[in-house]
């Protein structure tokens, strides 16, 4: 396996939206750092050149940004369908020994479980991965205040793994931002969304899961 | 629906009020491949019972349990 990452960046809702300018920030450090990288988004987002990409460039890291369920994480929305990109029992195998990270929903549950192979680790949500979004600041998402507080903990996994964290530590540093925000909140006299916001972040804290290899390393 | 599937009516009287004074009306809550939703969508939702309103009833139980426990003290306290 090669020192690199796959990142998945559909952009069709409002949430893929959301994500995508997210994931941007990843990109961003990897950038930086130097590290190879291959992004997936739309006309590129397919599940042929998913797998294309996987048997090619065989990287060690994969991060997802999408829709999920407890069976499948998804694409691109093609011809008004959302393509299925791995599927539990189909080709949950291309996963087998990759550090994967899907911020996706439900993810964590049984298509998490069966992704690992023998040493592989995989970081998702058992529930459904949820944040709050400020209408005002829908055109700028990176200037929604309110979403980065979900969002930026989030991202921290995978900028975490490239620093070339343990995936512990990286899935601990995530909770421990999202405790941060938390109590950044409760700090905060005029925050308009203070106790919504606590209970989207003690959802997602509650969800976020990690399976397999603890000690797994992207570097 | 079931009689017995259908949510507690002080439960969801309290999850109704806890909404409409937590998230004002600018914002809206992503809720995983569910979708965006308003403040008077997650209404609309929570009064029909739907799998949507359900989640968002589950969220907000979970959130009150872990309040009340201690969970989250203990936890946010470590």
């Amino acid at each position: 396996m090669n020192n690199n990452f796959l990142i998945t960046r559909p952009n069709y809702d409002d949430a893929t939206g959301y994500l995508f300018y997210y994931a941007k920030e990843v990109i961003d450090y990897a950038k930086k750092i130097g590290v190879e990288f291959f992004d997936l988004v739309r006309p590129k987002l397919t599940k042929t050149n998913f797998i294309s990409l996987l048997d090619k460039k065989d990287p060690v890291l994969v991060l997802f940004n999408a829709h999920g369920d407890d069976k499948r994480i998804y694409g691109d929305k093609i011809k008004d369908k959302e393509e299925v990109l791995i599927e539990e029992g189909k080709n949950n195998s291309v996963l087998f020994d990759r550090i994967v990270y899907a911020r996706a929903c439900y993810s964590g549950l049984s298509l998490g479980e069966n992704c690992i192979g023998k040493k592989g680790c995989f970081i998702g949500y058992r529930t459904p991965f949820s944040f709050l979004i400020d209408e005002r600041w829908s055109a700028k998402p990176l200037n929604d205040k309110t979403a980065k507080l979900f969002l930026e903990p989030s991202n921290l996994i995978a900028i975490s793994l490239l620093k070339g964290n343990r995936a512990e530590d990286a899935f601990d540093k995530s909770l421990n931002m999202m405790k941060k925000n938390m109590m950044k909140l409760m700090k905060v006299e005029k925050e308009p969304c203070t106790m919504a916001s606590m209970m989207v972040l003690w959802n997602n804290m509650q969800g976020q899961t990690i399976l397999g290899n603890k000690n797994a390393k992207f570097k | 629906m079931k009689e017995e599937n259908k949510l507690d009516k002080d439960i969801k009287k309290l999850v109704l009020y806890r909404l409409d004074a937590t998230i004002p009306l600018h914002f809206k809550l992503s809720i995983g491949n569910k979708g965006v939703f308003t403040k008077e969508e997650l209404k609309g939702h929570i009064e029909k019972e739907d799998e949507i309103g359900r989640i968002f009833v589950d969220m907000q139980l979970e959130f009150i349990k872990a309040s009340s426990s201690g969970k989250i003290s203990e936890i946010l306290a470590k």
